[in-house]
């Protein structure tokens, strides 16, 4: 296995709970820092449940409850002290769907900087609209059209506005749920190329149904089955020799 | 791998390459045992070993189509991906055995045979008996992927190379004492192309390891004290 360089999410022992039923099982796992995880398995599985640990976003689940410890770069998230606006902009997310706010597109990405203070005045904002724009490999398509609508845009591209958004607060990790299941195969290559710019940068950690993707894309793949981590390797080793013949079964597309 | 895939269409190409694989091991085998028959029996018809080779080299094109559709197609992964990206290599190695019989047997069609002749004989058809058996196995081990028999098979090939030695080396005596003949060069390529043939089994046993295990057998192989 490839070892992990430096640590940037560690899960200790994290269970969650829908009121009384288990969606996640004690689960320990390590995220190294700027690389992309694939997390892997079938509808139900827990893996979107488990992802959403990493920036509290079940605490908007009623009777939503989870045990355990995780910690997102030293810091135990779930600690009372912790304030999850800032946690959330230091862990971003990036949907299924595209959500682009229905204003423009400039406002879009303006929008988090502006609220958590990043900038003292419009030339900063815009430096930082366009530094994100760049980085999400969408400046050269909309520098002329600032002003129009983020939903004026292809899906493809308003997912790309979606990541803009997401990396203009300066995260560290940015959390990637199914982001390309709504876009066509060439938007796709788009998202899928400029996730691996960004894991210069940036951690990823991405939900797939894709095994393709998961594949192209990770270095690192966790496979979920009930609620479990039944195993988590280097991509290669996951998808060419894997261990565990639920792993095995699942990959290759067998009744399990 | 026994489980079923959701897509019964992805067994059905496995099926096929499968089938592929063992009609052209079939025929790669009983061409050789027609070559080893053809070693006393000089009535062996070349022609007839020469259109199944043909066939074999058809089949090594047909393996190689349906394992670059197979790949397009399905996105084999894991167990899956390891037989289908095997198969090509396999076919490969197949197709030479089935030159190298074919070349004995062309090697045979030229010797004289004289009375003096048939020791050599009797000792190309004992190297020759020993390559059929790790040609059987390793075909059983390929049909069943058992990797304990492809390992033995591996390891069985040093008795045919150490046979090899000792056939060369009396041919060899013999050149050196009475002067060299066709028949005996003839022979020594006879004796080589049987020896090579023992090498391939080894080579499609590696494969056969590999499919099952996902790694290759990184042991040094054990050798005869080879004088080639």
């Amino acid at each position: 296995m490839t070892d992990i360089v430096e640590t940037i999410v560690n899960c200790d022992g994290v269970s969650v709970f829908y009121g009384e039923n288990r969606a996640i099982n004690n689960i320990s796992i390590d995220i190294g820092k700027q690389s992309i995880t694939a997390f892997i398995g079938p509808s139900g599985c827990g893996k979107s449940t488990f992802l959403r640990t990493i920036n509290r976003m079940n605490d908007t689940i009623e009777g939503c409850r989870i045990e355990g410890r995780v910690t997102v770069d030293g810091q135990d998230i779930y600690d009372a002290s912790v304030d999850v606006v800032p946690l959330r902009a230091k862990v971003g997310m990036v949907f299924q769907k595209p959500n682009p706010f229905p204003k423009t597109i400039y406002e879009n990405v303006a929008y988090g900087p502006r609220i958590h203070g990043l900038a003292r005045n419009k030339s900063q904002l815009d430096d930082i609209v366009e530094k994100a724009l760049t980085g999400a490999g969408l400046w050269a398509e909309v520098r002329d059209r600032l002003q129009d609508s983020g939903t004026s845009l292809s899906g493809g591209q308003q997912q790309r506005l979606c990541i803009a958004r997401t990396i203009a607060v300066e995260p560290q990790i940015i959390l990637m749920d199914e982001p390309c299941s709504a876009l066509d195969p060439i938007a796709t290559s788009k998202i899928e190329a400029l996730m691996s710019e960004l894991s210069n940068e940036y951690t990823i950690i991405i939900v797939t149904h894709s095994m393709q993707q998961a594949a192209r894309v990770s270095q690192k793949t966790a496979y979920f089955h009930l609620g479990n981590l039944i195993e988590y390797g280097d991509t290669k080793e996951i998808f060419v020799r894997p261990k565990d013949p639920q792993t095995e079964a699942y990959i290759s597309g067998k009744i399990g | 791998m026994t489980q079923e895939h959701i897509n019964a269409a992805f067994d059905e190409d496995l099926d096929q390459l499968d089938k592929l694989i063992t009609t052209m091991g079939n025929l790669a085998l009983s061409q050789f045992i027609a070559v080893i028959d053809g070693l006393s029996d000089e009535s062996v018809e070349l022609k007839s070993l020469i259109s199944n080779d043909k066939k074999i080299d058809a089949l090594e094109t047909e393996i190689y189509n349906k394992t670059v559709e197979i790949i397009a197609i399905r996105s084999p992964q894991a167990n899956d991906l390891r037989r289908i990206i095997t198969a090509p290599k396999i076919a490969s190695f197949l197709e030479r055995i089935g030159d190298y019989s074919k070349n004995i047997i062309k090697r045979r069609s030229m010797m004289m045979v004289e009375e003096s002749d048939l020791a050599i004989l009797e000792k190309l058809n004992g190297i020759s008996g020993i390559a059929r058996e790790l040609l059987v196995d390793v075909l059983d081990s390929l049909a069943r992927l058992d990797a304990s028999k492809a390992r033995l098979v591996w390891e069985g090939d040093v008795e045919l190379d150490a046979q090899h030695s000792i056939v060369y080396k009396r041919i060899y005596r013999r050149m050196v004492e009475k002067g060299s003949s066709p028949a005996e060069i003839n022979a020594l390529f006879i004796a080589k192309n049987i020896e090579r043939i023992g090498d391939y089994c080894t080579s499609i046993a590696e494969q056969v390891y590999f499919i099952v295990n996902g790694e290759m057998l990184d042991e040094k192989r054990p050798k005869a004290n080879n004088i080639l």
